[in-house]
């Protein structure tokens, strides 16, 4: 099924309505103490409103067609950011031992996610840039395993800056988060390698850069260089 | 003059892998997890080299494994001079980082035929050096597994991780300044890191 321009504004709207509004009445809801676990009240409303503007970046840039993302990647990036906070409300991150492990791994896959998709991305706009397909898939995996590394150091960050451990739950959690990091990447890297072996980068990313912003920052010494000449 | 090239070349990737493997003995002995992870990486690095060279015919330029066995071993007399506590060399070990993230991004240009730019280049210094500060916790992980616990805990494996994460914006910032000023081509390809093909 093929969308008009029109069904997809509307579907975008949708999106930067919708989405941010369930993070803001979950984070309403914990401002009324209703939140499940340990962690205080002003932490979790503080989390929802942060991820409340993360969750809306997406559909914006796809509603202004910076980059027209397919419907399923912003979905999928989406479940990410409600699979850490609403888990954070109902006390999983307490209760499931295992729901902290989970939410690395997934969040790991969809970084690797937007490290592939870049990358992909790039090597569709730079007709000079070549990444064959194990390169490619090595790259993604690369990437998407060192982003858990910035991501641990930010959940250091946070808890040294709020004098608690909010982020960080155990002696080995950094250690636990970072095998999951790995696994996570590495999932995508598989994921990834077999979809380009299946349909060309070119069939895949067709339509994202629409108005040729990637296109034009890769080109752009040579833009510069014409416009001496 | 090419085949001692292909000789001398040879001669520093086995240089480069005696001492991965001999730093690797000792950070196993001291049980060091930054250091044994490190050394882990560049002789699994250098043994690619001599496997590219023998059988791809193609030779990395020989200032990255000479590289490589220098970091290593000043990563050895940093942790041998300061102290971080924990575990030997805990973060001192780390320095050897952006070689080895920098050799795996050699490899891929040299041997897999990657073509790119310099600002990518950048990003996957950066982006390379966090992948190594990883496998310093995973390493840190088996030896706490293996109850030889220091009484690490988690703020210092995040010390650690952060420290990685400096020595690739250090790494990677040096590279762009460098290349810019040296260099000024924005596209590389195979001759920038195989030897005889400039």
């Amino acid at each position: 099924m093929t969308l008009t321009r029109e069904q997809e504004r509307k579907i975008d709207l949708a999106c930067i309505i919708l989405l941010p509004l369930g993070q803001l009445i979950f984070g309403i809801a914990s401002r009324m103490g209703l939140a499940i676990g340990q962690y205080g009240d002003t932490y979790i409303f503080s989390t929802f409103i942060v991820m409340a503007i993360i969750v809306v970046i997406l559909p914006i840039i796809r509603y202004k067609r910076w980059l027209v993302f397919p419907y399923w990647f912003v979905a999928m990036v989406s479940l990410c950011i409600y699979i850490y906070s609403v888990p954070l409300f109902l006390g999983f991150f307490d209760n499931l031992w295992w729901w902290d492990e989970f939410s690395h791994w997934y969040s790991s896959v969809i970084v690797s996610m937007i490290v592939f998709l870049a990358l992909c991305l790039m090597q569709y706009s730079a007709k000079r840039m070549y990444m064959s397909i194990p390169v490619l898939a090595f790259l993604t995996f690369f990437m998407g395993f060192g982003f858990g590394c910035i991501w641990e150091v930010y959940e250091g960050t946070v808890d040294w800056v709020f004098n608690g451990s909010y982020m960080s739950y155990s002696v080995f959690d950094s250690l636990c988060d970072v095998h999951m990091d790995f696994l996570g990447s590495l999932t995508m890297a598989v994921i990834g390698a077999i979809v380009v072996y299946r349909k060309p980068i070119d069939e895949m990313i067709d339509g994202i850069d629409e108005k040729r912003l990637i296109h034009n920052f890769v080109h752009k010494d040579r833009t510069k260089m014409g416009a001496k000449k | 003059m090419e085949g001692g090239r292909h000789r001398m070349a040879l001669a520093c990737y086995a240089v480069s892998l005696a001492v991965s493997l001999a730093v690797f003995a000792f950070g196993m002995r001291v049980n060091s997890p930054s250091i044994s992870g490190m050394s882990f990486i560049a002789a699994i690095e250098s043994a690619l080299f001599i496997f590219g060279s023998l059988k791809l015919k193609k030779d990395v330029k020989i200032v990255i494994p000479i590289g490589i066995a220098i970091s290593l071993g000043a990563s050895v007399l940093f942790s041998e001079l300061f102290d971080f506590g924990f575990y030997y060399g805990f973060q001192t070990g780390e320095l050897a980082i952006p070689m080895l993230s920098f050799g795996i991004i050699c490899m891929l240009i040299g041997y897999c035929n990657l073509r790119t730019y310099r600002e990518l280049i950048v990003t996957f210094q950066i982006f390379g050096c966090c992948a190594m500060a990883n496998v310093v916790a995973v390493f840190t992980y088996a030896l706490c597994e293996a109850d030889l616990d220091a009484g690490v805990t988690n703020l210092a494996v995040i010390q650690a991780l952060a420290f990685g994460l400096v020595l690739g914006l250090i790494s990677g910032l040096v590279f762009q300044l460098y290349s810019k000023f040296v260099d000024d081509e924005r596209y590389y390809t195979e001759p920038y890191v195989l030897e005889g093909s400039e």
